[in-house]
């Protein structure tokens, strides 16, 4: 959606631009009103318990069983942090890959470099998929943990996690999906698939404001929290209550951040998961197919039916990611995101090593137009590269 | 044309070192046609803001489009030196000695040998 300069946003795989109309609007009366008190409902509103609601909300989004489930975080990056620290791994092995965001990858590498843990960082094929058969060579006696995204935010590669989970599952191996880019827009089912930690995030796809995020933690599973402190109720207690969710939650919570995410979910619910997700999948298609029509383009990603994500990679002969994307903002107001996009290791895989792609990626709001204009301005783009 | 500042970029762009050029007043194609003295020139008028890339081998690219007040700067030797050959390129540049180049849209420029 264009906004009032006059400017393209097309960079909602880093975070969704604009929010919906029912996101800023709960969220203005959220603010408006009496803080909210934990396990006592708003003073606002005496019956509105935001917490408890967006839990349950997230809870049947994911089919995840008890909304204590879910814990809130203050984004993925929190959340596998808590996971990854959580565990307590020493001496343990890990298996991750190379599509890995760095919310994954440095907490791995930090324990990696204190001898804590071995690590195997599988690989991926051209467009950024994860073959499980690698997951599955890669075990070994002592392999406690597989990490992986269920949606690359390189190339929207959306990854077979219930083959891997299944191979993880019938080794005695926990499973970590980061679905910071898939949760919201791709259906994800706690109950069926072996799954034991998924982080997500609330600022993308779910439309919550930045800064919030969850953990869904599988019951019985223990880790060791990350912070302690307040929690609101049970204060005469010395150490943290036991129990989920305030085991993990120490703190005041992001409230404003939880009654967004409640109406982002709400708005997805409103329009419906299917029309949603068959409007990012023509998105998607329309973006990968436009693009391959342009001279000088490779497009990273290829298109296998998992690929619904509308977020696309790629460069342009003759010119950097860095300056293509700068001509598209500078000359047409586009705002895309160029560089290796925080997920250092996967550009040897596709082949954009040293500096990586290009990725455009729209929203719900972006429209068939604004897709075509884009289209445009990166064929006109071309002619830089041509001069070279 | 003065140099207000000069701005570090720091984010996931990858390797390069960026650096943002803010000027007093705004980038026009007297400036850029200048620029095409300095160095290898391409500029490309037919985009929607025409947009003009400038590089000084060996030392840096710069590049922005027309009607900003600041450009970006790629530096690809050592980033003092192509600073300061960049700001050389700025302090050079005379408004009322006009339109001397050659320029035109899409094609290159070389400096005067
Ligand atoms: C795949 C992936 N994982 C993790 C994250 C981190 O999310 P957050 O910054 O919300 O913690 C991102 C965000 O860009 C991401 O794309």
């Amino acid at each position: 959606m264009t906004n009032r300069s006059g400017q393209l946003y097309l960079n909602n795989g880093a975070s969704s631009f604009p929010k919906p109309e029912r996101v800023l609007r709960e969220v203005d009366r959220y603010l408006r009103g009496i803080p909210a008190q934990p396990g006592r409902g708003s003073g606002g509103c005496p019956t509105d318990d935001p917490v408890g609601e967006c839990r349950a909300r997230l809870a049947k989004l994911f089919l995840a069983g008890s909304p204590e489930n879910i814990v809130f975080t203050s984004g993925a990056t929190e959340s596998l942090n808590l996971a990854i620290r959580g565990l307590h791994l020493d001496g343990a092995h890990v298996i991750t890959t190379a599509i890995e965001h760095n919310s994954v990858l440095r907490p791995l590498y930090l324990l990696e470099q204190d001898s804590r843990i071995s690590l195997t960082i599988v690989g991926c094929d051209q467009s950024g998929w994860v073959d499980p058969e690698s997951i599955l060579e890669s075990i070994q006696p002592d392999t406690r943990l597989v990490a992986i995204s269920h949606c690359s935010n390189v190339t929207g590669q959306v990854q077979d996690i219930e083959a891997i989970g299944t191979i993880a599952r019938e080794h005695g191996i926990l499973m970590l999906v980061d679905a910071a880019q898939s949760a919201g827009a791709v259906d994800i089912n706690l109950t069926t698939l072996p799954i034991d930690l998924l982080a997500f995030t609330g600022h993308k796809a779910m439309w919550g404001l930045p800064g919030i995020g969850g953990l869904y933690i599988r019951p019985g599973l223990y880790l060791e929290p990350l912070k302690t402190g307040g929690s609101g109720i049970k204060s005469a207690l010395l150490h943290q209550p036991p129990e989920r969710p305030l085991l993990y939650e120490a703190g005041t919570l992001n409230m404003p951040g939880i009654v967004s995410l409640k109406a982002g979910l709400d708005e997805i619910e409103a329009i419906g998961k299917t029309a949603f997700q068959r409007r990012a999948a023509v998105q998607r298609r329309r973006l990968e197919d436009g693009l391959r029509e342009i001279e000088g383009v490779t497009v990273y990603g290829a298109s296998g039916p998992n690929d619904t994500q509308p977020l696309v990679s790629f460069r342009q002969s003759g010119l950097t990611p860095e300056e293509t994307s700068y001509i598209l903002q500078e000359s047409y107001g586009i705002i895309c995101r160029s560089g290796l996009h925080c997920a250092p290791l996967i550009h040897e895989y596709l082949g954009s090593a040293p500096d990586g792609t290009v990725r455009i990626s729209p929203s719900w709001f972006t429209t068939d137009e604004e897709l075509v204009g884009c289209l445009d301005a990166i064929r006109e783009t071309a002619l830089a590269g041509v001069a070279q | 044309m003065k140099i207000v500042e000069i701005q570090r970029l720091d984010d996931c762009l990858g390797r390069s070192i960026i650096r943002e050029v803010h000027f007093d007043e705004p980038i026009d194609s007297a400036f850029i046609k200048h620029l095409g003295h300095c160095g290898k020139l391409s500029y490309f008028k037919e985009f929607a803001r025409p947009f003009f890339r400038l590089e000084l081998p060996g030392h840096c690219t710069f590049k922005g489009v027309e009607g900003a007040l600041s450009g970006r700067l790629v530096l690809t030797g050592d980033p003092d030196l192509a600073v300061s050959a960049f700001r050389q390129v700025v302090t050079r540049f005379d408004r009322s000695q006009g339109d001397r180049s050659k320029v035109t849209s899409g094609h290159k420029s070389h400096p005067p040998q």
